[in-house]
């Protein structure tokens, strides 16, 4: 059971925080991220309320990895159980992951549990208020929020992208057939970015929801990005071709 | 970490932070030792809009604010709730860096504490703006006033007041769902399907937001399967849901209930002078164990 608490305890655990080769993985950066803006945000408030961010290290590299990439350093544990000591005593502890795990105290959300634990990472930042109390922002459906989508350079580097999804909430990318192909709701994020050689613009208003990789045009559709066997497009939401981008997400299609 | 950061009346016990984790051990007491349950819910509330503009961009007429009323009236008038305004309290503050104020930024802050209308333990600051980001607006809950009261209130698009251009969201129940969290709601699907949910007995957790025109035939929806006995439909016509503003209709005894408790504990200077001491005095109780 987690109540409204004063503080939040994220602590991220090592499967969910490693991509493999001591690699950090895109899901566990949106959640840090998510984590330090909403930190920053209480930091504003007299109420003095937090949220405190710990990562599990199971030696692999991923834990040092997320804090390159975030440049800074944070708390780390070498298990999620020792967590609770890495933690303020007022805090309600959550360890996120990929797979259900065992814990003294606290509560385990696993990514993808829509009924017990967080149903994707863009549900973190309102799962994490509530959590503290705080208010929650009501945002539009998902098929009615619109963002801007841009290619970069086959040779960008993946801290770059991985930087981009820390700093902005729902930022996204897909590596489509050795392009860069980055989603941002931040026209701020996308100005910097496209500031960088090489770097086009695929769109200025894309529903993310109707983004699907196809190998022919749907009747209808916005051709956004053609590549040598594939087709990036802009579909209708009923349309049921292809691959949609949240399973595109953070991964590569050749 | 302040001690009493969530600071109560001066003359009653103050909270701790850790005793907002005990919130609905402490409202079970407020319940038992108050006598809120009869003829004292009749409550007046003072709506003081306040709204953010960037030239001709925000501007909202007599006619919408009428009507705004008139939807948060409709909706809440069965909860013994009333809302009011006056025209010559109307604000309106051209500035285009506010009209765009994130959530939670210090843009937000500083328009809030430039431009407060009202004394919050008094009324209802009611700001409307244009945040960007895909967001619909957002509310402080009231046990969040005292330590925090610069930022007390609600913030709308205003495109969503009635006559908006905000489709499917413009009929004013943006404001209805807001003010819900201002007056102590959760949404219904607060901490999924984890317990204590949104602290309200008769709203079934379910897992996450619906969004559009869920179908009655469709039932149970993402009710979660631990929803208690005999709870066979998720809410998808309560106001503290996300669905169209059509399909909004409801609040439950149970968040009825809620809204009183926590206008008790937390925002007696909207009650009537009775209802007050009657309230300041079931808190005393409520919190000294």
């Amino acid at each position: 059971m987690v109540a409204v608490a004063a503080a939040l305890c994220v602590v991220l655990d090592a499967g969910l925080l490693g991509a493999g080769n001591g690699a950090v993985s895109p899901e566990a950066i949106a959640i840090i991220g998510t984590a330090v803006r909403l930190d920053a945000e209480l930091a504003l408030s007299p109420l003095g309320q937090r949220v405190e961010v710990v990562l599990e290290d199971d030696g692999s590299g991923a834990a040092a990895a997320a804090c390159t990439v975030a440049e800074r350093e944070f708390a780390r544990v070498s298990a999620a159980r020792d967590a609770e000591g890495a933690c303020g005593p007022d805090s309600a502890l959550v360890v996120i992951a990929r797979a259900p795990r065992e814990l003294a105290s606290g509560a385990v959300w696993v990514l993808g549990d829509a009924w017990n634990g967080l149903a994707d990472i863009t549900d973190s930042d309102r799962r994490f208020r509530e959590v503290l109390g705080v208010p929650v922002p009501r945002p539009l459906p998902p098929n009615m929020i619109t963002g801007e989508l841009i290619r970069l350079p086959a040779a960008t580097d993946r801290t770059v992208l991985l930087r981009a999804v820390l700093e902005a909430e729902r930022t996204s990318w897909a590596i489509l057939g050795g392009h860069a192909v980055l989603y941002s709701e931040s026209s701020d994020q996308i100005d910097a970015l496209l500031t960088a050689p090489g770097v086009e613009r695929l769109s200025h208003a894309v529903h993310l929801t109707r983004l699907r990789l196809v190998d022919v045009v749907p009747e209808g559709a916005t051709v956004l990005l053609r590549l040598d066997v594939m087709i990036l497009v802009e579909a209708d939401d009923d349309a049921a071709e292809g691959r949609p981008w949240r399973k595109l997400r953070f991964g590569t299609s050749r | 970490m302040a001690e009493s950061v969530y600071g109560r009346r001066c003359a009653t016990q103050e909270m701790s932070t850790g005793d907002l984790g005990r919130m609905a051990e402490m409202e079970r007491s407020f319940r038992v030792a108050s006598r809120f349950e009869s003829g004292m819910r009749e409550l007046t509330i003072r709506v003081y809009f306040i709204h953010i503009t960037d030239g001709a961009a925000g501007k909202i007429s007599q006619a919408q604010r009428e009507d705004q009323i008139k939807a948060l009236n409709d909706a809440y008038r069965g909860g013994g709730i009333t809302f009011t305004y006056g025209e010559n309290e109307v604000a309106e503050v051209n500035d285009a860096d506010w009209y765009r104020m994130g959530h939670g930024s210090i843009r937000e802050r500083q328009c809030k504490r430039q431009n407060q209308a009202v004394d919050p333990t008094g009324g209802l600051n009611f700001y409307t703006a244009a945040p960007g980001g895909g967001l619909l607006g957002w509310a402080t809950f009231p046990y969040q006033m005292e330590g925090d009261p610069e930022m007390d209130g609600v913030v709308i698009l205003d495109a969503s007041l009635p006559g908006g251009s905000g489709a499917p969201y413009n009929l004013g129940i943006t404001a209805v769902h807001e003010v819900g969290h201002w007056l102590g709601l959760y949404h219904t699907f607060q901490g999924a399907c984890t317990p204590p949910g949104d602290e309200v007995a008769d709203t079934p957790a379910h897992a996450g937001p619906n969004y559009g025109k869920p179908a009655d035939t469709d039932q149970p929806h993402n009710l979660c399967p631990s929803a208690p006995a005999g709870s066979e439909d998720c809410p998808i016509h309560n106001y503290m849901n996300y669905v169209d503003d059509d399909w909004m209709t409801e609040f439950t005894e149970g968040q009825i209930d809620r809204i009183w408790t926590q206008t008790g504990m937390f925002r007696t200077g909207l009650l009537t002078e009775d209802a007050r001491t009657e309230a300041e005095s079931a808190f005393g109780a409520a919190v000294s164990w």
